[in-house]
């Protein structure tokens, strides 16, 4: 696919924050639209087909929050969130609304590239509807409901599968703690973290080299987990 | 000893002789500061109605017939009757009414007895001279009692400008007073003036808080100490003064300041032996303690008002203070950082190795300015215990590795050796607070030791604890670093000339561990012998392996 193409929409209320992201994004090749509030942002969702949203949080009109779940009422874009606010439980609850991904301010433009990459590569793979997920030497076998490392299978049970699914269907994007409970354990386990951390750890000794350094199945601190492609050119840097 | 009521009373006293007597009484206080048995009787003798005034009254008339005899002999008697008025008036200026009395009756007799003819008889041989001395005797009697009675009203109008002054100053010292201290020692220095006596004072413990520097070092009265814990017990608001009596004979009189609130405690003063006086001037001590009870009752108030507004301002201000350093001055930088690192990827700066330099530098600033407001941010929100650590159980190594993640920039040229246990193992934590303070350390390892060297991390298990421990080949601590570290905006002396930073990294450090209920500790074999700087957290093994 062609970077090109692709349109990104950045809404924030302050100018020298889009004058950079917009120079940034076209560095990285990307066609770039502008928005300072809410309802210019709304309008040009609908108007114009946008690849991804950056968006910012603090906006003078409506809440960031609000603007979000506003385009995801009829919305699968991408967004990417910029907050200065860097509170693990307001990220949980973006994320839960259908955030793709946040970055805090201040951040590294070459950070807001690769997540802008991950998440628009994954849309267009959704799209795509691979039944196979290949990162580095693991490769997950949707449809055979098989995961392989170095092309040998590994022996999962059906908890460490689901778990792995769960995350291997949006790959790049952080799962929140809450979501794999709910998904893998059912609404009522949804607060016993530790059955994930030794679910987690059991994952890790089978699929990465050292558990203790984990390349694939990467922790968000006090959010969730993340499946990443080591081999992509640009690692996504936990902020 | 008797602890009674209030009500003490006047058994037929006279009241002006009351208020004179009790000037008199004073004013010999004020005069003999010490207070023994033999001053005692002295002034009950000197009062008025006294032994003394009598011995003297008759002194006077022996002195006069004396006087008058040998006048007789050497020249020609004087005017007797007049003469005699002379120590009568004297007397009853000195002593009062009862010695002028004596005086003026012995004047009478001498009169009768010595000049009048016959001598040395009592027999009135005409009428003129027995209506001589009957008039003589009312004359001396009034004049007696007119002087007497001119002295007390002088000595009472100078007693009132005295209390007034006193009143004054008591009342300016309140209203000036900005502390409890200082209104209690106003009122202990007034008592202590107007009743010349002891005073205590109580806490709201009962225990006894000040005293007056007279009561020395004797032993507080039992029935003082029982009298104050028994309004403790009864609990002080709303109850009245009671009266004591101690084993010396003295009243006392117990009062808590004030009767609205027991915070103040309780009141002993030594109102002395009960004598005519007493009720008077136990009416004006529970004034006073009254007067100061209620301005201490304003101030306690007033205080409590303020300190709750500065509280709140101050919280006011902390907030918007937060709000204003994380929006104004991050908005800025993250536009500054944000544009260096547009500049960094654009191919005219990286094709030009100056250009590319100068943006690497921007960049690297503009980072630091971030670490050292991030720093200030989590400072102020330790300082206002806006700590809230939110434990999860999770492996110690999310957040080594987070913490790794973040210092990678500033370990880059490092080689840093992880050593984590290979089984799992699992904390109740907050892994944000616990990657920011192990960041924290990870930094000032790098600060603080040579660009080339290595760092190691360790995690292990130990007894009931699991500790990490970050290893330098740094700077090292001396003995003042020792003292110092981890004091907020510590650096130490060696290193503030070459180093960056504001010192609040270990402070912070301490403060996120101690949030996690976790210990840090630095230890260092000495200058430039490297330091580590070791992490404890508590381990509960039982529940970490729960399934």
């Amino acid at each position: 696919m062609t970077d090109g193409e692709q349109h990104v929409l950045i809404i924030d209320d302050e100018a020298q924050i889009r004058q950079f992201i917009r120079a940034g994004m076209e560095l990285g090749g990307y066609r770039v639209s502008e928005a300072a509030n809410g309802n210019d942002a709304l309008r040009e969702i609908t108007l114009h087909p946008i690849d991804l949203v950056i968006l910012d949080l603090a906006l003078p009109d409506i809440d960031g929050s609000e603007l979000l779940e506003r385009i995801r009422a009829w919305s699968t874009v991408p967004v990417i969130i910029l907050s200065v606010r860097a509170g693990e439980t307001e990220k949980v609850k973006l994320l839960e609304l259908g955030a793709d991904d946040y970055v805090v301010k201040p951040f590294f433009m070459s950070e807001l590239l690769a997540r802008a990459k991950v998440v628009m590569r994954r849309q267009s793979e959704r799209k795509d509807g691979e039944s196979a997920l290949r990162l580095d030497r693991l490769v997950i076998d949707f449809a055979a409901r098989t995961v392989a490392l170095d092309g040998k299978r590994l022996n999962l049970t059906p908890k460490e599968y689901r778990l792995l699914q769960v995350l291997a269907q949006h790959p790049g994007k952080v799962i929140t703690h809450q979501n794999l409970l709910k998904t893998v354990w059912g609404q009522a386990h949804v607060n016993n973290t530790q059955y994930l951390r030794i679910f987690v750890r059991k994952l890790r000794q089978k699929i990465e080299a050292d558990p203790n350094r984990p390349k694939v199945l990467l922790t968000e601190l006090g959010v969730g987990y993340r499946l990443n492609d080591p081999t992509a050119r640009d690692p996504i840097r936990t902020e | 000893m008797s602890i009674e009521r209030s009500a003490l009373p006047l058994e037929g006293v006279d009241d002006r002789a009351r208020l004179g007597s009790d000037v008199r009484w004073l004013t010999l206080a004020s005069l003999k500061r010490d207070f023994d048995i033999g001053r005692i009787w002295m002034r009950k003798a000197m009062a008025p109605g006294g032994v003394i005034g009598v011995i003297m009254a008759l002194v006077f008339v022996v002195a006069t017939d004396a006087f008058l005899l040998l006048m007789r002999y050497i020249h020609e008697l004087p005017p007797v009757a007049l003469t005699f008025l002379i120590p009568i008036v004297v007397a009853a200026i000195i002593w009062g009414t009862l010695s002028a009395a004596v005086t003026a009756i012995g004047g009478a007799a001498s009169l009768t007895f010595f000049f009048y003819s016959p001598f040395y008889t009592n027999s009135a041989d005409s009428r003129s001279r027995v209506l001589g001395v009957v008039v003589f005797l009312i004359v001396s009697l009034v004049l007696g009692y007119l002087a007497a009675r001119t002295r007390r009203d002088a000595a009472r109008a100078l007693k009132r400008e005295n209390e007034i002054r006193d009143l004054y100053t008591f009342s300016q010292r309140i209203s000036s007073a900005h502390s409890p201290s200082g209104i209690f020692e106003a009122m202990q220095q007034h008592l202590g003036t107007l009743v010349g006596r002891k005073v205590l004072l109580f806490d709201s413990l009962g225990t006894l808080e000040a005293k007056s520097e007279r009561l020395g070092d004797e032993d507080i009265p039992e029935a003082v100490t029982a009298a104050v814990s028994k309004m403790q017990v009864a609990g002080t608001v709303g109850s009245k003064h009671i009266v004591v009596d101690d084993d010396r004979g003295s009243a006392w009189l117990v009062r808590p300041v004030s009767t609205n609130t027991a915070d103040f405690g309780v009141i002993a003063v030594d109102l002395g032996r009960r004598s005519e006086v007493f009720d008077d001037l136990r009416a004006r001590v529970v004034a006073l303690i009254g007067d100061a009870g209620q301005s201490l009752e304003r101030l306690g108030l007033a205080r409590t008002i303020s300190e709750a507004r500065t509280r709140a301002e101050t919280e006011q201000f902390r907030e918007a203070l937060i709000g204003s350093v994380s929006h104004e001055l991050r908005t800025p930088l993250s536009s500054i950082l944000g544009a260096s690192t547009v500049l960094a990827l654009a191919p005219e700066v990286t094709g030009n190795p100056r250009l590319k330099k100068l943006a690497a530098l921007i960049h690297q600033e503009s980072e630091r300015l971030n670490v050292e407001i991030q720093n200030i941010l989590d400072a102020s929100r330790i300082s206002s215990n806006g700590l809230q650590a939110k434990l999860e159980w999770a492996e110690p190594s999310d957040f080594v590795n987070a913490a790794l993640q973040r210092c990678r920039n500033r370990l880059a040229s490092r080689t840093v050796e992880v050593t984590l246990p290979e089984e799992l193992v699992l904390l109740r934590i907050d892994s944000v607070l616990m990657e920011r303070a192990l960041g924290q350390i990870l930094d000032n390892a790098a600060k603080y030791s040579p660009p080339e060297s290595a760092i190691a991390v360790r995690g292990q298990s130990e007894g009931g604890q699991f500790a990490i421990s970050v290893t330098d080949q740094g700077a090292g601590l001396d003995a003042d670093d020792r003292v110092l570290l981890g004091q907020k905006f510590f650096r130490g002396n060696r290193h503030s000339q070459v180093t960056s930073g504001l010192g609040l990294g270990f402070w912070i450090a301490s403060a996120f561990v101690a949030a996690n209920n976790g210990t840090v500790e630095a230890t260092s074999e000495g200058v430039n012998k490297g330091m580590t700087v070791t992490i404890r957290l508590p381990l509960s093994m039982k529940e970490s392996h729960k399934d």
